[in-house]
C-alpha cells in the first residue's frame, strides 16, 4: 500500500522564532532567524524537517512533497533537506494559495494511486508512529480523514484517503474551527511545538536528557560528547558533557563548552570563549574571550532566553557570520579596491571582514 | 559510548586550603601518569575550600586534560558548591550527587536530573489533564 506525505512550510502559520512576552502572547523577534523557519534550522545536526521526514521514511512512506512559500524555496535547497529521498518541492504565493496548493498535491498523489496521504503542517516536532495512525484509521471503518492530537490539541498532522472530505480538513487546517467529521487519533508521546525560541533550547535539553527518541548526529567520542565529521576541537578546549559539536566546526583553544550546549555546523568558537547553556546555530562566529550564557545565536543575531531579548550585534569581531580563517587571511591581504571588486561574487564571505 | 578504563576516586581533605593543597597536589600528580586518566574527586568531607584549593583543582584539571582524560566532582558539600559557583569554576566540571554516579558516568552517558529551568519549560507544556491515551477515539 502506497503512502505519501505532504509537508507544508511557511504560511499560514510559520514556525518562526518567537519570544514569549509578559502577557503570555508571543511577540515576533523579527519574524524569523535569518529568514529560516525553526523547522528548517539544524538542531543537533539535523533539522526538524529532516527528522520528521526520517520518521515517515522509517514508517514506509516513499514519496514526499514539500510545499513552501516561494520565498523559502532557496532556503530549503540550501538547508539540504532532501538527503536521498524522492522529494517534490512545490511553492505557493501567500497565505491564500496554501490550501489550493495542498489540494493540488493531494489530487496528484491520489491520481498516482497513492492510498494514504499524510499532511504535515510543519512546526511541531511530534514523536508518533505513522503506522499506528494508519492502523487507527483502518480499525475505525477505514476512516477517510484522521487528525493527530496530543494533550494540548492538534500537532498539525492529518491523514487523508481518497474519499476524504477535504472541505472539513481545509477548515481545520486554516484554524477556522474544528470539524467533528474528522476522527481524532490521540497519542501521548513527546511533542515540542517549537513555537518559541525557548522551545528550541528545550528540544536540545530533551535530547540530551533522553526525554525523546531524537539523537544528536555525529559520533559520541566520549560519554555525552557528540562530535560530527570534520569538527576541530583544540586540545586545550574543554567540553563538559553533554554537548554537541557540528560538522566542520572549530572550537579554539581555552574555550569552554558546558551545560548542555550545542554548536551546529560551520561555526567558529574563538580563543577563550565560554558557551554555557546555549545553542550556536550553523555558520556562526563567536569572538574571542566572550561569555555566552542562556542564549541562542545565529549569525549576528543573539537571542537571550533569560532576558527574553533579541539583539542584532553589528560588530562582527564579537559575533557574526562565520568566515574560515583561511578566507580571513586571504581577504585581509586585499586592499579595499580589490574587496569592492569581488564583493558581488562572494557576498556571504565578505560579510564581517570589511 | 562505553569505556572500560579504570576510574580513580580520590577523597579530598576536609580543609582544602593552601597547606592541604600543597600536600594533596603531589599525590594527585603522582597518579597522573597514565594516558587518558579518569578521576573522580570525592568532596563529601570538604568543609572549607579557599582560593588555593580552587587553584589546585584547576591545576589537576589542566594536567588531566593534557593527558586527554577527564576529572569529575562528586558529593559536593554546600560549602564547596558555593565557592565553586562563586568562582565560576563549577561550569568547568561535571558534578554528580554521589561518587557511584560519577564513576558510572565514565562507563557511558547517563542523563541526569532535569535542570530547574528546563523542568519549568517542560511542565509548562504538559499540564497533565489526563486526556492522553494511545489509540483513544474521540471527536
Amino acid at each position: 500500500m502506497k503512502t505519501a506525505a505532504i509537508l507544508v512550510l511557511g504560511s499560514p502559520a510559520p514556525a518562526y522564532s518567537f519570544l514569549a512576552s509578559d502577557n503570555g502572547q508571543a511577540s515576533g523577534c523579527s519574524g524569523d532567524i535569518a529568514g529560516i523557519p525553526l523547522s528548517c534550522i539544524e538542531i543537533l545536526g539535523a533539522s526538524i524537517l529532516q527528522r520528521t521526514m526520517q520518521r515517515f521514511a522509517d514508517a514506509g512512506v516513499n514519496l514526499f512533497t514539500i510545499l513552501a512559500d516561494a520565498s523559502l524555496l532557496k532556503v530549503i535547497k540550501l538547508a539540504n533537506v532532501m538527503p536521498g529521498w524522492l522529494v517534490k518541492i512545490n511553492s505557493f504565493q501567500g497565505d491564500a494559495d496554501v490550501w489550493p496548493a495542498i489540494e493540488r498535491s493531494l489530487q496528484i498523489d491520489f491520481a498516482n494511486e497513492i492510498n494514504n496521504v499524510f499532511l504535515i503542517k510543519l512546526g511541531a516536532y511530534a514523536e508518533f508512529d505513522p503506522n499506528a495512525v494508519l492502523q487507527f484509521a483502518q480499525n475505525n471503518n477505514d476512516q477517510a480523514a484522521v487528525r493527530v492530537y496530543d494533550t494540548l490539541g492538534s500537532v498539525g498532522i492529518w491523514l487523508f484517503k481518497q474519499s476524504a472530505n477535504l472541505e472539513a480538513a481545509a477548515k481545520e487546517f486554516q484554524n477556522h474551527g474544528q470539524d467533528s467529521s474528522l476522527k481524532t487519533y490521540f497519542f501521548d508521546g513527546y511533542v515540542n511545538r517549537l513555537s518559541r525560541m525557548q522551545d528550541l533550547r528545550r528540544f536540545v535539553m530533551d535530547v540530551f536528557q533522553s526525554r525523546c527518541s531524537a539523537y544528536p548526529q555525529g559520533n559520541e567520542v566520549r560519554a555525552g560528547v557528540w562530535i560530527d565529521d570534520g569538527a576541530q576541537v583544540h586540545k586545550q578546549a574543554r567540553i563538559v558533557p553533554p554537548a554537541y559539536i557540528g560538522k566542520n566546526t572549530r572550537v579554539g583553544p581555552a574555550s569552554l563548552i558546558t551545560r548542555s550546549s550545542s554548536i551546529e555546523r560551520d561555526c567558529n568558537v574563538d580563543y577563550g570563549t565560554v558557551i554555557e547553556d546555549s545553542c550556536v546555530l550553523a555558520g556562526t562566529y563567536i569572538g574571542t574571550g566572550l561569555d555566552l550564557t542562556h542564549s541562542v545565536v545565529c549569525g549576528n543575531m543573539l537571542i537571550h532566553l533569560n532576558q527574553n531579548l533579541v539583539m542584532e550585534i553589528k560588530d562582527e569581531i564579537l559575533i557574526g557570520t562565520n568566515v574560515t580563517s583561511r578566507l580571513r587571511g586571504v581577504f585581509r591581504r586585499h586592499d579595499k579596491k580589490a574587496v569592492a571588486k569581488h564583493k558581488d561574487e562572494h557576498p556571504t564571505h565578505w560579510k564581517g571582514i570589511l | 559510548m562505553k569505556t572500560g578504563r579504570p576510574v580513580l576516586v580520590m577523597q579530598l581533605p576536609s580543609r582544602l586550603n593552601l597547606s592541604e593543597a600543597r600536600e594533596f597536589l603531589p599525590e594527585v600528580m603522582a597518579v597522573l601518569r597514565s594516558d587518558r586518566p579518569h578521576i573522580v574527586f570525592d568532596f563529601s568531607e570538604v568543609q572549607q575550600i579557599d582560593s588555593a584549593g580552587v587553584e589546585m583543582l584547576l591545576k589537576c584539571l589542566e594536567r588531566v586534560m593534557s593527558l586527554d582524560g577527564d576529572l569529575k566532582l562528586a558529593a559536593l558539600t554546600p560549602q564547596a558548591s558555593v565557592i565553586l559557583e562563586l568562582t565560576r569554576v563549577d561550569r568547568l566540571f561535571e558534578m554528580f550527587a554521589t561518587v557511584d554516579t560519577a564513576v558510572e558516568s565514565f562507563r557511558g552517558f547517563t542523563p541526569r536530573e532535569v535542570p530547574e529551568a528546563a523542568s519549568t519549560w517542560y511542565t509548562a507544556q504538559l499540564p497533565g489533564n489526563g486526556r492522553a491515551g494511545r489509540d483513544r477515539l474521540a471527536g
